[in-house]
């Protein structure tokens, strides 16, 4: 296998055993990202320098038994919309197209503690509004498994580049499905942590009650172990939890004996997809073949979810953007007669279509006449989606459903569609409304190839358990089945070219 | 509900974004679609429930007023498109 198909604790063993030095490694990814990223569109910037710095000073602190990490050493990249000192920080928006942050967020700080090498910054939807990686202002990214496909998004850069190994991770960040959707899109593996379980500070805000960062990976020990060096509580993010992480990789035994899994009849009904549903379906029998209490429930609400999650979400979008003035960072128009000229010339300008259209949408709901009918409303149904959630975990561990209704579709099929990208989302964000943790794990292909996602909800800060049932279901499938057959892909997209 | 071009105006004024011809037609007809999705609680029985802002239970986080290290007025400035003498510029806003 190659450098770049290995996992995690593979490299980390290489590394340990000095069979590849730290430099070496982050010259062959970013080599391979400077080979093949003009066909995938990964990366918004490559930080190549500081990338080879970081690699010889990460080298010299293991080698002067400074650092004790499984991440030391590993080459991943970070989404355009976590602050990275020194690093453009864009947001995919030619709003922040020249911002620098001054600071390192809290999650990229914590990596770099750990020894993790920053090969650059990925591609997303402009400030994570979307679901293909479509509306970025300064590239669209394909799907490496098939480049006339999207990736998902918004984090699509961030999929497609772990699944063609132009990262060996990366971190994303969630405010309805943006991890979980690309991570199924792509054949990787992604995980909503908990609302809470790790900070906020440095991710450039959407919808504050939903954000949250998460990681991207090939493997579920993979996913465990980042998740655990990146979880806990941060001063500056006052709803971070103060609770102690426990060693997510402790979870991962292949063992899910007497687990009760919940198959929610709505999460599999005839608007999704049928090769998806029965893969959802074949899940099933894997999990209670390996022991584990597998029966239908209800949530009888799922009606009310998507608009619920856009209410609320697009609200909270509507008054986070408007900092975007041209005065403190980022883009200013060139002519205008005063100060509300300046300002709305500059978002007219900076913000592309379905920002602008999330910020109206935000503002409506809010506004005199229509908060309490629509945004108050939503507050309200968001109380019913937690409580039955609430009440469908006194009669399991893990819900387990599809991550998405349908498989990655053709560039361009839906972006003139905003409703019909909008209710992608359904089985993704009832997680973010309810602020539960969630996996989301490759469960097989569809006619097209193309992967599926297998997605389990867990109990709040209950990651454990949900790792432990997808590293289960990993195993029982064949670890890293996924991995080889998408490296192939990939190869003979690379060759197409 | 109905969302008229008048309404998209008043909200783009207040969110104080321009719009163009082009861009006003495609966001009207879409943003009436979205409005129909979001109609779709308008019939949820919510009587009697709280509504939820925050999934958290946490209240009144405080923490110890300590002296930090500021930001240098240099570094705040940095990404500003436009400074005069240290501080952020802006077009004249009084006579």
């Amino acid at each position: 296998m190659e450098l770049h198909e290995l996992s995690i604790s593979q490299l980390g063993s290489l590394i340990k055993n000095k069979e590849v030095s730290i430099p070496k490694l982050t010259r062959y990814m970013l080599d391979r990202i400077e080979k093949l990223d003009s066909a995938y569109g990964c990366y918004i910037t490559v930080a190549e320098e500081k990338a080879m710095e970081q690699a010889a000073d990460v080298q010299a602190r293991l080698d002067g038994g400074n650092l004790d990490s499984p991440l030391a050493g590993i080459p991943m990249a970070v989404k355009d919309n976590i602050c990275t000192k020194g690093i453009l920080t864009t947001c995919a928006s030619r709003m922040l197209y020249n911002f620098i942050p001054p600071y390192d967020a809290h999650v990229v700080g914590k990596l770099y503690e750990n020894g993790a090498i920053l090969l650059g910054k990925v591609n997303m939807d402009e400030f994570a509004m979307g679901s293909s990686t479509e509306s970025s202002y300064f590239k669209k990214t394909f799907n490496p498994l098939d480049t006339e496909r999207v990736p998902g998004g918004s984090s699509g850069g961030a999929a497609a580049a772990v699944a063609s190994g132009e990262a060996i991770y990366c971190l994303g960040s969630y405010t309805g499905g943006s991890i979980r959707q690309p991570a199924a899109f792509c054949g990787c593996v992604g995980i909503k942590p908990t609302y809470g379980l790790v900070s906020r500070f440095g991710l450039v805000a959407y919808a504050s009650s939903f954000d949250q960062v998460g990681p991207l990976t090939r493997t579920v020990s993979d996913c465990a172990m980042v998740l655990g060096a990146i979880a806990g509580h941060d001063p500056m993010d006052a709803t971070s939890t103060r609770k102690r992480i426990p060693d997510y990789t402790k979870a991962l035994v292949q063992d899910v004996r007497g687990l009760r899994i919940g198959i929610p009849g709505e999460f599999v009904d005839d608007s999704v997809d049928e090769d998806i549903r029965n893969a959802v379906f074949k899940a099933i029998q894997v999990f209670s073949e390996q022991g584990a209490e597998c029966k239908e429930i209800s949530i009888p609400v799922m009606e009310y979810v998507v608009p619920t999650y856009y209410i609320i979400a697009l609200a909270e979008a509507s008054s986070n953007l408007a900092r975007y003035d041209g005065v403190k960072y980022g883009y200013r128009t060139s002519e205008y007669k005063d100060l509300i000229d300046m300002c709305k010339r500059t978002r007219s300008e900076g913000f592309g279509t379905e920002v602008k259209r999330r910020i109206l949408l935000g503002t409506y709901v809010l506004s005199s006449g229509y908060f309490d009918a629509y945004y108050k409303k939503a507050l309200k149904a968001r109380t019913i989606i937690s409580r039955e959630f609430g009440r469908a975990f006194e009669e399991c561990d893990i819900i387990m459903g599809p991550v998405a209704p349908t498989t990655a579709y053709k560039i361009g099929e839906k972006i003139n569609d905003p409703l019909k990208m909008y209710m992608e989302d359904i089985f993704t964000v009832p997680a973010n409304i309810t602020g539960l943790p969630a996996l989301a794990i490759p469960a097989g292909i569809d006619r097209n190839n193309m992967p599926i996602g297998l997605q389990l909800i867990g109990k709040r800060f209950d990651e454990s358990t949900i790792f432990r049932a997808g590293y289960t279901f990993e195993q029982t499938i064949g670890s890293n089945w996924t991995s080889s057959r998408m490296n192939n892909q990939v190869n003979n997209q690379v060759k197409n070219k | 509900m109905n969302f008229n071009n008048e309404m998209l105006e008043h909200m783009a004024d207040t969110a104080r974004i321009g719009l163009s011809e082009g861009e006003k037609e495609e966001l009207l007809s879409t943003i009436q679609e979205i409005i129909s999705i979001a109609d779709g609680i308008i019939d949820a029985d919510t009587s009697g429930l709280e509504p939820m802002e925050h999934v958290t239970t946490l209240k009144n986080v405080f923490r110890e007023d300590k002296v930090d290290e500021p930001y240098t007025r240099e570094i705040i400035l940095s990404n500003a498109s436009e400074t005069n003498e240290g501080c952020f510029s802006v077009p004249k806003i009084v006579e």
